[in-house]
C-alpha cells in the first residue's frame, strides 16, 4: 500500500540557480563550445563520410555546378565553427587554469604563461611538420605513410607536454583538455592552413571553368589532394580529441604528482 | 622542478563502460546534429536555386548517404544516452520504471500534439508559427518533468538528462517518423520521374518534414544547454 501511494505522490524539482556569475561565464563559454564545434566537426564527418564518395559519383559537368554552390557555404560554416570552438575552449582552459593549486616553484601567472607556451609551441611544430610533409610526393601518395607518422607525432607530443607541464596538484582536467585541445589546435590549423587555402582555389577554378571553358590547372589535382589528407588527419583525429575532451571531466586518467 | 604525470588508467568495469557510453553519445551525437545543422544551413537554402538536372542528382546521390549517417546516429546517440541515463538513475535509487514510464508518456504526448499542430494549416503554411508552437509544447514538456518526474532527492544531472533526453528523443522520433519516410519517398520518386514536381501527397509530405527539422535545428540549442547543464550547472533542486 505504501508503495501504491509513493506512486502517486509528486515531489517538485524547484530551479535554483547558482548565484556567481563566474558560474554563468564558464556554461556561456561551454554551451558556445559545444554548438560551434558540433558544427565544425559534424561538417568534418559531412566531409568524410558523404561528400567525398559523392564528388567520386558525380560526373564533371555537374560537380562543376555543384560544388561553386555547395562547397562555399559549407566551408564558410565549417572553417568560422573551428575558430569559434577554439576561442572558446581556449578561454574556458584559461579560466579553468586560474583555478589549480598553487605551483611549487614561481607565481601562477608565470605558470600559466609557461604552460601556454610549451603547449603552442609543441603543437604548432607538430602542425609544422605536417604541413611540410604533405608536400612531399612519396607522403602525398600515400595516405598511410602520414597516418603512422601522425599518430606517432601526436603521442610523443602529448607525452612531452603532459610531462612538462605537470605539478604536483594538477588536475586530470586540465592536463586532458592540454592534450585533446593540442588536437583541436592541429585540427584548425588544419582548416585555415591547408583546407580551406586549397579549396578556395579549387571553387575558383571549378567555377570559372563552368562558366567560361577555362581549363582547370594540373596543381588543381595537387591541391585537392592535400586537402583531402588534411581533412581525412582531423577525420581520425577527432576521434582521440573528443576523448580527452569527455574524459577532462568525466575519466580521471592523469594524476599530477 | 616538474613532476612527472603517470597515466592512472580507471580500471573498474563501471568506469570504462560508461565512458564508452559518454564517448559513443558524443561521436553520434555530433555526426546527428552535425548533419541537421548542414540540413538546416546548407542544403536546404540550396537546393531550390539549383537546375533542375543538378539538383536531381544531388538529391539521388547525395542525400541517401546524409540521410544513412543522419538517422542511424540519431538511433545509436539516444540508445547510448538512454543506457546512460539508466545507469544514473539506478546509482541515484531512483524508482526506475517509473522514472521511464512517465518521462516516456510526456514524450508520446509531444509527439502526438505535434502531429496535430502539422494538420493546421494555419501553423503549416508559416514556420516561424509551426517552430514556436512546437518550442512551446517541448517547453510544457520539460516544465512537466520537473514536476511529475521528480523522486526524493533526485540529482540534478538525472534531471537535466530527463529534460534535455527528452528533447532528444523527440527529435529522434521526428528524424525516423516523419523527415526519413518522406524524403525516401521523394528521392525514389526523382531517381523515376526526373525532372517532374512531387505529387501534392508527397509535396505536403516534404513541406511536413521541412518544418519539422527546423523546429528540430531551433530545439537543439536547449537540448546541448540542458546536457552541458547536467555536470556543469547545478540549479534544479528536488524536494
Amino acid at each position: 500500500m505504501a508503495e501504491l501511494l509513493s506512486l502517486l505522490a509528486f515531489w517538485q524539482a524547484k530551479i535554483l540557480p547558482p548565484s556567481d556569475p563566474g558560474t554563468y561565464i564558464d556554461i556561456g563559454l561551454r554551451w558556445i563550445h559545444f554548438v560551434a564545434g558540433i558544427t565544425w566537426i559534424g561538417l568534418l564527418y559531412f566531409f568524410n563520410l558523404v561528400n567525398v564518395p559523392f564528388m567520386k559519383a558525380i560526373d564533371a559537368p555537374t560537380k562543376g555546378k555543384v560544388v561553386p554552390a555547395l562547397l562555399p557555404k559549407a566551408l564558410w560554416y565549417f572553417r568560422w565553427g573551428a575558430v569559434f570552438t577554439v576561442l572558446a575552449g581556449l578561454a574556458y582552459w584559461i579560466i579553468l587554469q586560474h583555478r589549480e593549486p598553487q605551483p611549487p616553484d614561481g607565481s601562477p601567472g608565470d605558470y600559466l604563461l609557461r604552460t601556454l607556451g610549451i603547449w603552442l609551441g609543441l603543437w604548432i611544430v607538430l602542425w609544422a611538420i605536417e604541413f611540410f610533409l604533405i608536400q612531399a610526393p612519396p607522403v602525398a601518395k600515400n595516405g598511410n605513410i602520414l597516418a603512422v607518422i601522425m599518430i606517432v607525432l601526436v603521442v610523443l607530443v602529448g607525452y612531452f607536454y603532459v610531462n612538462q607541464t605537470t605539478f604536483p596538484g594538477a588536475s586530470n582536467r586540465v592536463i586532458s583538455i592540454g592534450v585533446g585541445g593540442g588536437m583541436g589546435l592541429v585540427m584548425l590549423l588544419n582548416v585555415w592552413g591547408i583546407i580551406w587555402p586549397a579549396q578556395k582555389r579549387i571553387i575558383r577554378w571549378t567555377k570559372e571553368n563552368a562558366e567560361k571553358g577555362t581549363p582547370i590547372p594540373p596543381e588543381s589535382a595537387v591541391l585537392a589532394r592535400r586537402a583531402f589528407l588534411a581533412s581525412r588527419a582531423n577525420a581520425w583525429l577527432s576521434l582521440p580529441m573528443l576523448f580527452m575532451m569527455a574524459a577532462a571531466s568525466h575519466f580521471p586518467i592523469f594524476v599530477g604528482g | 622542478m616538474l613532476a612527472q604525470s603517470p597515466l592512472l588508467l580507471p580500471t573498474d568495469w563501471d568506469s570504462n563502460f560508461q565512458m564508452l557510453l559518454r564517448w559513443t553519445h558524443l561521436l553520434a551525437g555530433i555526426t546527428w546534429i552535425g548533419l541537421l545543422y548542414f540540413f538546416n544551413l546548407v542544403s536546404m537554402p540550396l537546393l531550390p536555386t539549383l537546375d533542375p538536372p543538378v539538383r536531381g542528382q544531388l538529391i539521388t546521390l547525395m542525400l541517401p548517404k546524409a540521410l544513412w549517417w543522419f538517422r542511424w546516429s540519431a538511433i545509436v546517440t539516444v540508445a547510448a544516452g538512454v543506457t546512460y541515463w539508466i545507469i544514473i538513475l539506478s546509482r541515484d535509487h531512483a524508482p526506475i520504471a517509473r522514472t521511464l514510464l512517465i518521462w516516456a508518456a510526456l514524450i508520446f504526448a509531444t509527439i502526438g500534439i505535434q502531429a496535430l499542430l502539422l494538420r493546421m494549416s494555419a501553423l503549416t503554411k508559416n514556420s516561424s508559427a509551426f517552430v514556436i508552437a512546437v518550442l512551446f509544447v517541448v517547453g510544457l514538456q520539460g516544465h512537466a518533468m520537473t514536476k511529475w518526474l521528480v523522486y526524493p532527492a533526485m540529482s540534478h544531472r538525472a534531471l537535466s538528462i530527463a529534460v534535455g533526453g527528452g528533447i532528444g528523443v523527440f527529435l529522434m522520433s521526428n528524424v525516423l517518423d516523419i523527415v526519413w519516410p518522406a524524403q525516401q519517398r521523394f528521392i525514389a520518386w526523382c531517381g523515376a520521374n526526373p525532372g517532374q514536381p512531387p505529387p501534392p501527397d508527397l509535396a505536403a509530405a516534404l513541406r511536413r518534414a521541412q518544418l519539422v527539422s527546423r523546429a528540430s535545428f531551433w530545439l537543439s540549442f536547449p537540448l546541448l544547454f540542458f546536457m552541458a547543464a547536467a555536470s556543469h550547472l547545478p540549479f534544479f533542486v528536488a524536494d
